[in-house]
């Protein structure tokens, strides 16, 4: 384990991107445009391909105050957002944060963000790694979830 | 007739048979009568009128219930009501959008405006106090719910997530959910454009 958390630490101070392994990958990330002063979702795409299960626990963003995991639930029609401190990703698994489900929250945003931006996502998992993203941000029709 | 213009005819009698087929279309849902919810209510607008249902008599009405903080939901609602004015060609003068706000301690006037604004103009943003939005999200059937702790900024609201299909008499008819895709919600609308 500590050799994880020094394999991390590695990533994080040479700000490697998508880390040192090869084995867990984040993709198709974005940021919905968000309306005036309202927070912004993220989106991606996680794939464990290891064989051990994986916990994301964590973001960070420069352009947030606070960057958290909401899970939605929709139960008998009323559509229930809680945050979570952290979710697990079976081995071989994909976990798609999506719109309606479970995603990433960007909230007190420092700055407006407008379509064509790029935000810097910092995605932290229990093994002490991370995994740096950009995530473009695009104006979310229906067709973007 | 010789053979050749008989086979033309013929080719062409085919060809005309062939495009009298109606297209191949997904069915769309006849419109509904949900005597048991919906009617009248008086509320505000984000300009700080009072604001009447009534007064939208004659236009087909699309209404949600969100509010402004709602990440995920409620601007993938808007996007889709505005890509289903596009679908069918519409404005919000024939085709009304109606917001109704579960959160109208954060959602001030300057908030929704700015808010609906964004989404298109002619959206109409409605707020009421906390009993009179009880009053009228009840009378629809929906529900919602403040996670909210004390000191608490950046709480987020359980609610109802239906898109409420209002005809010309104010009458519903139709619900949405959040997995109905613009071209659905088009094509269950435009029945009450096309129809008498």
């Amino acid at each position: 384990m500590a050799v994880r958390r020094l394999l991390g630490l590695a990533c994080l101070l040479t700000s490697l991107p998508l880390g040192c392994s090869t084995s867990v990958s984040v993709d198709d990330a974005w940021v919905r445009e968000p309306p005036p002063r309202s927070p912004a979702a993220a989106y991606a795409i996680i794939e464990n391909s290891t064989s051990s299960v994986i916990e994301l626990t964590g973001v960070q963003t420069d352009v947030a105050e606070r960057a958290e995991i909401h899970v939605m639930e929709h139960v008998e029609g009323i559509m229930k957002m809680r945050r979570i401190d952290s979710v697990t990703i079976a081995a071989g698994a994909s976990l798609a944060l999506q719109s309606g489900a479970t995603h990433l929250m960007l909230m007190g945003l420092r700055r407006p963000l407008r379509s064509g931006d790029a935000v810097e996502l910092r995605l932290q998992f229990a093994d002490g790694t991370e995994r740096l993203v950009q995530a473009p941000v695009r104006k979310g029709g229906y067709e973007s979830d | 007739m010789s053979r050749t213009r008989g086979i033309l005819l013929g080719c062409l009698c085919l060809l005309l048979s062939c495009s009298a087929e109606p297209e191949p279309t997904a069915k769309t849902p006849p419109l509904e009568d949900y005597g048991g919810i919906g009617g009248d209510f008086s509320l505000t607008d984000q300009s700080g009128v009072p604001f009447e249902l009534q007064a939208l008599r004659g236009r087909p009405i699309l209404l949600f219930f969100g509010y402004t903080f709602c990440p995920d939901i409620c601007p993938v609602t808007l996007s889709k009501v505005s890509q289903v004015h596009e679908i069918l060609g519409t404005s919000q003068q024939n085709l009304a959008t109606v917001f109704i706000t579960v959160d109208p301690e954060r959602d001030t006037q300057d908030k929704l405006t700015e808010y609906l604004d964004y989404f298109g103009s002619g959206i109409i943003g409605l707020y009421g106090s906390r009993a009179e939005t009880d009053l009228v999200i009840g009378q629809y059937g929906g529900h919602y719910s403040l996670n909210k702790e004390e000191g608490m900024i950046d709480y987020s609201v359980d609610h109802s997530t239906s898109t409420y299909l209002l005809d010309q008499n104010g009458k519903v008819r139709f619900l949405f959910g959040h997995s109905d895709d613009p071209d659905r919600m088009a094509a269950v609308t435009g029945q009450l454009l096309d129809g008498p």
